[in-house]
């Protein structure tokens, strides 16, 4: 929220102190985002600092500038980030042609840039001074719209140029403190060497009004007006309150009475609107509002309308009540009812659309129909125009809940429903109206007609009486505050003691509150301090949360879980060389098809957003898209990984599995540097490798390769899963060759994905955390190395695991250490060479212990795959 | 005369071992003269039967002291050759070390998983363990558990990502607040980061999903002074030990009394500059006392048990701690961006 400090500073009898306001503010709960000063003219001008000035080739008294405006340049796009790079930070450097002859380099100065109109009228173009462009303009006091006659200004500068002389270690005297004060008039205005640059310099100098723009969080409708603001501030001890409450019209009936008028309102709602006030204001005339309160208006970022508007929106800055003129002449005064819509009602806004009203929308209506939605904008046939002559105001409460749902059904939201929506005072509605209508008749002329009226449902509002144990208050914040001082401190944000809870009993939780202070709450704060702790956090925010001391909870003990293995995944895959990037979770819909066999496994944004549109259902096209970017970009290869959540629709539920996928495009080895292997691109083996590494790394060994047929993405005769105890670890192979034209891929290369299932692992690590040391043999081994051919299509797993079972105790280890087609061999066989190991665990063994052993492996080996022994 | 002889061989044994330059050389010489079958010295012992008796026993004894001198002067000499020989082999060895290294280079961290892991372990070392939810979530979980109410504008369709066929994107870690607490009694002592979703248009300052940390600690006697000491332990392990911490009043649904922790500029030192709007500070999170009726809708005696959370930026804390400009340098994965971290 918006609010010229003036305004602010009227509601208080003592001096407002400026430099307080923020920390005041925060304190309560508010944030003070800025403090501008607002001068016409001055937007575009601001403080630069001058790096060089040298002077201009083609005129004797002319100079060239080069002056650094830090980031006033990209003030007006939002989108530059705050932290600018060097090159933009370059684009703040202005050429600026100078006649002035009292500057120099480093001096910082005003600099009023290409499109300013100064105070003075005068207007800053892109200028071409004997034929060097000059991008802005150097301004003196006068300029920037001060006058040497107004005792402020003059005073102003006079104190800054002592402070600069000062800085210099010069004192000045009277005559010489005059000289300086007229040169700023008259020349360039130069500013201490400690201004910031970048800045406008109506805040440096402070020229013009001041406006506070306060962060008001969701909770604290209290805080969307001057008064509510001022109300805070005072209870922060920033000054003594002086509202003008006192001294309302109050329901005061001037002039003559028009009997024929009738005024009634009717709650056909009141769940929804539970009090309804208003006043029926004559003989007024519609026109200009005095400047005083456009210009306040204005600076608070409402547009000045006509008198009548503009007191009904300076009542509700001022006091947080949503006002709203009914033109008399258009509406049916007695018959007024605040209702729900009927169905196919509709209404023309002030904004001229017509709209259907959803039936739970609260309007204000009379005999004839739909007048207002309620407390969000009223109708075109009633509003006021330039021939009204009399209005009724209203000033009601409605319910918070009603009128977020009628701006969120029609979309609409206002100046009015965003107070109501936060809750304004339930208390102060009559008040409210009754000041509006003063002002009215103070700007607009008139008079009141007939008495208000004040509609409420019964009771309403009732007291708000909440209980308070101080000690729960020192439990709460570790605090040590007595009784009575909280109650004190209660009581100047307007907390008043009550004699005892009236609805103890009824809330069923006496027992606890039996002890309990009581306390009112004032209507400003009904809607956020309701309860117990929320009197806890009033009183917290009092003693101020600095003044609590900071304290470490006892430790009784140490957390249970391990660091998780995904991130030994992700630090074993970095020492392989893998990048680890950070790719977005919600992706385009096309590039997951392929990765699930239907669209009905995916699961989706109800609204998607551009390429945001489904749930990944894999990690690989995300990597495949990061891969491109860089090998477009001039990369010769891309190592990658991210670890991350993959999504599966179910048939009745939705499921959410961690991943760890890696991607390797290009050479992994690149025979650069002497001793180094040939260059070779990541293939089906060099993903094994990778996946056994990593897995061996975390003590997972005699891992089971499993060829796989149809992983998405993966090319069916290149992939592979490994599984250890039933559990698949990891699932890896080469890219699918028909990835590599949509994704730009260079063609003719094979590129290796190996996707880790970090939950299996580690369901795999934690069954294998019980095992203990297995004694091994310290007698030597016998090693036998063999070739048998065989069909080609006999895998050398199978081979490796029928030797295996053949082999029994003796039989250490099996390894397959070449395979061989071609010439030396019959067409459609593979001879496949394999190594043998031999131990006993308690003696050297000698060949004649081997032999059998070794023969009836062969002999199995022959039988079950139909091999030959080759020589 | 045999003796002057054995003198002979002995000044020219040492003559020519001094100019041994190489272990071949010097097993040329020892087989030359310490030979046990043709070596001079042994030849020269096969003449004592010639000699007179007497002669016999003081000429071998010189020309066994002649070989003890020679094997000793050869022990020398041949570690002189050895450590010239490794001296000249150094020599050779040499490189030019500024040629380019063999193998792989090692990957990199990326910077937000980074920030993650750095706050995790400072979290660890305060005692808190790490849990984890669901980023496919319901309303329950994160909007009415969390004391949101049911018209709520966070729950527009414009802030909340919304599924087909119901439920929604969490836009906040807290809900991993609700989804523990259900499961687990007191002591609570976890920090819970992930991902987040929110339906925010691109810009240099927000991305529609980013990463969150959320800390939750509820048990007997849990103050608002332990909240504060915590972070601030936490804000000082992060940007220095001598760094200001303050915290502010503020608002959420589910904290009561609620802050906002700012930690004084890590650039400026206070004094205001661009990366911190010239405040002075850096906003670090939201926190607060959890709210009685929160720990109420989870079945967790709020008069028994008090506790506090807090919520934290992954992505926002590492763009500050290393001045990254613009959010879209975190997800184009650049390999020129993800080598300098």
């Amino acid at each position: 929220m918006r609010i010229p400090l003036e305004w602010l500073a009227e509601k208080f009898a003592t001096e407002l102190d400026r430099s307080a306001i923020a920390t005041a503010l925060f304190e309560s709960g508010f944030e003070l985002e800025s403090l501008d000063w607002i001068r016409p003219g001055l937007e575009t001008v601001v403080t630069g600092r001058i790096l060089t000035c040298e002077s201009h080739p083609n005129a004797d008294r002319l100079r060239i500038c080069s002056v650094d405006v830090a980031e006033a340049r990209s003030h007006g796009g939002s989108s530059t980030p705050k932290g600018a790079s060097a090159a933009e930070a370059d684009s703040s450097l202005l050429t600026i042609v100078t006649a002035a002859p009292n500057v120099q380099a480093g001096d910082i100065v005003p600099v009023a840039l290409v499109g300013s109109r100064l105070p003075t009228g005068k207007e800053i173009g892109l200028g071409k001074l004997r034929g060097v462009e000059s991008y802005g303009m150097f301004c003196s006091a006068t300029e920037l719209g001060m006058a040497l006659e107004a005792p402020g200004d003059a005073s102003r500068l006079e104190a800054m140029e002592v402070k600069k002389a000062a800085a210099r270690g010069v004192v000045l005297d009277a005559a010489a403190r005059v000289r300086a004060r007229e040169d700023a008039f008259e020349f360039v205005l130069v500013l201490p060497t400690d201004t910031p640059i970048g800045r406008p310099i109506a805040d440096i100098l402070e020229l013009g009004d001041c406006v506070l723009e306060v962060a008001i969080t969701a909770n604290r409708g209290d805080g969307l007006s001057v008064t509510g603001l001022a109300r805070a501030l005072a209870a922060a001890g920033l000054g003594q309150l002086a509202l003008a409450g006192g001294a309302l019209g109050g329901g005061s009936v001037a002039g003559t009475p028009l009997p024929e008028v009738k005024l009634n309102a009717a709650l056909e709602a009141p769940d929804l609107c539970p009090r309804y006030t208003a006043r029926i204001v004559s003989g007024l005339a519609v026109g200009p509002s005095p400047e005083w309160m456009s210009r306040r208006l204005e600076l608070a970022g409402i547009r000045s309308l006509n008198n009548v508007i503009d007191a009904m929106n300076y009542v509700m800055l001022d006091v947080g009540q949503p006002l709203h003129a009914f033109d008399l002449a258009r509406i049916d005064a007695a018959t007024i009812s605040a209702r729900r819509a009927r169905p196919l009602e509709r209404l023309t806004t002030l904004d001229g659309s017509v709209r259907d009203l959803p039936p739970d929308t609260l309007v204000i209506a009379d005999a004839r129909g739909p007048l207002a939605v309620a407390g969000v904008m009223g109708g075109l046939g009633s509003s006021v125009s330039a021939a009204t002559t009399s209005v009724m105001v209203e000033s009601a409460y409605f319910l918070p809940g009603a009128i977020r749902r009628s701006a969120r059904t029609l979309g609409l939201n206002s100046e009015s429903s965003y107070r109501f929506e936060r809750g304004v005072d339930p208390e102060a509605t009559v008040e409210a109206l009754e000041r509006a209508c003063d002002l009215l008749i103070q700007v607009a002329g008139g008079q009141r007609l007939g008495a208000a009226i004040d509609v409420r449902r019964q009771g309403f509002p009732e007291p708000l009486v909440v209980p308070l144990r101080p000690e729960r208050t020192d439990r709460i914040l570790g605090a040590s505050v007595s009784a009575d001082d909280q109650a004190r401190m209660l009581a100047s944000l307007g907390f008043s003691e009550a004699q005892a809870g009236p609805d103890a009993a009824a809330s069923g939780r006496s027992e606890i509150y039996r002890d309990a202070r009581w306390f009112t709450v004032p209507g400003w704060r009904r809607h956020d301090v309701t309860r117990e702790i929320d009197l806890i956090e009033e009183i917290a925010q009092r003693i101020g949360y600095g003044a609590i001391l900071d304290t470490l909870p006892p430790l009784a003990t140490l957390p249970d879980s391990r660091p998780p293995v995904s991130d030994r995944l992700r630090e074993l895959l970095r020492g392989l060389g893998f990048w680890e990037v950070l790719t977005n979770s919600v992706v385009p819909a096309a590039s997951q098809q392929s990765f699930v066999s239907g669209p009905d496994e995916l699961v989706k944004l109800a609204r998607p957003m551009g390429d945001l549109q489904v749930m990944r259902a894999s990690l690989l096209p995300s990597l495949l898209e990061v891969a491109r970017t860089n090998l477009n970009r001039g990369a010769s290869r891309a190592l990658i990984y991210d670890v991350g959540r993959v999504y599966v629709q179910g048939e009745s539920s939705r499921t959410e599995l961690l991943q760890a996928t890696a991607l390797a495009i290009g050479a992994v080895a690149d025979g650069m540097w002497k001793h180094a292997p040939e260059a070779y691109d990541a293939d089906f083996f060099w993903a094994k490798g990778v996946a056994t590494g990593v897995l061996g790394a975390l003590g997972l060994v005699d891992l089971e390769a499993r060829q796989e047929g149809a992983v998405p993405g993966l090319h069916p005769g290149r992939a592979a899963s490994l599984v250890l105890d039933g559990l698949v670890l990891v699932t890896f192979g080469e890219l699918h060759p028909a990835l590599v034209e949509p994704y730009d891929l260079p063609t003719g290369k094979r590129a290796a994905v190996v996707i880790f299932h970090p939950d299996a692992v580690a369901e795999c690590l934690a069954r294998r955390e019980s095992r203990g040391f297995v004694p091994f043999s310290r007698f030597p081994a016998v090693e036998r190395d063999v070739a048998i051919v065989l069909d080609q299509g006999i895998v050398a797993g199978e081979v490796v695991a029928s030797a295996r079972q053949a082999g029994g105790a003796l039989l250490e280890r099996v390894r397959v250490f070449d395979r061989y087609a071609g010439p030396q061999v019959p067409a459609g066989k593979v001879s496949l060479a394999l190594n043998l190991r031999y131990r006993a665990p308690d003696r050297t063994l000698t060949d004649s212990e081997v032999d059998p052993v070794h023969a009836g492996i062969l002999d199995h080996l022959c039988r079950q795959h139909d091999a030959t022994l080759r020589v | 005369m045999t003796l002057t002889i054995a003198d002979e061989i002995r000044e020219r044994a040492l003559a020519e071992l001094a100019g041994a330059g190489s272990r071949a050389e010097l097993d040329e010489w020892a087989i030359r003269y310490l030979g046990r079958e043709r070596g001079e010295l042994s030849r020269l012992l096969k003449t004592i039967p010639t000699l007179a008796p007497a002669e016999r026993k003081p000429f071998g004894e010189s020309i066994n002291a002649i070989k003890k001198a020679l094997e000793a002067a050869q022990g020398v000499r041949a570690a002189e050759v050895r450590s010239q020989e490794l001296g000249q082999r150094l020599l050779e060895d040499r490189v030019d070390v500024t040629l380019p290294a063999r193998g792989t280079e090692p990957g990199h961290e990326h910077l937000v998983y980074r920030a993650r892991d750095e706050m995790i372990e400072t979290f660890r070392l305060l005692g808190f363990d790490v849990a984890e939810g669901p980023e496919l979530e319901d309303e329950w979980h994160n909007f009415s558990a969390l004391n949101t109410p049911e018209d709520h504008p966070s729950r527009d369709a414009q802030d909340t990502f919304y599924l087909q066929g119901g439920g929604l994107l969490r836009t906040q870690t807290s809900s991993v607040q609700i989804r523990y607490m259900e499961h687990h009694q007191p002591p609570i002592r976890i920090v819970a980061p992930g991902r987040v979703y929110r339906p925010d248009t691109i810009t240099p300052r927000h991305y529609p999903l980013f990463h969150q940390i959320e800390g939750l600690l509820v048990d007997e006697n849990v103050t608002f002074g332990d909240l504060k000491g915590t972070l601030s332990a936490f804000a000082r392990r992060t940007f220095g030990q001598s760094r200001k911490v303050r915290f502010r009043p503020s608002f959420f649904p589910f904290t009561e009394p609620s802050a906002e922790m700012d930690v004084e500029c890590i650039f400026c030192g206070g004094s205001g500059c661009r990366v911190c709007s010239h405040s002075g500070w850096i906003e670090m999170g939201g926190c607060g006392m959890v709210d009685p009726s929160v720990l109420t809708n989870v079945g967790i005696d709020p008069e028994r048990y008090t506790g506090f959370a807090f919520g934290m930026g992954i992505d926002r804390t590492a763009m500050i701690r290393y001045q990254v400009p613009d959010i879209r340098l975190l997800w184009e994965n650049d390999l020129r961006f993800l080598r300098q971290f």
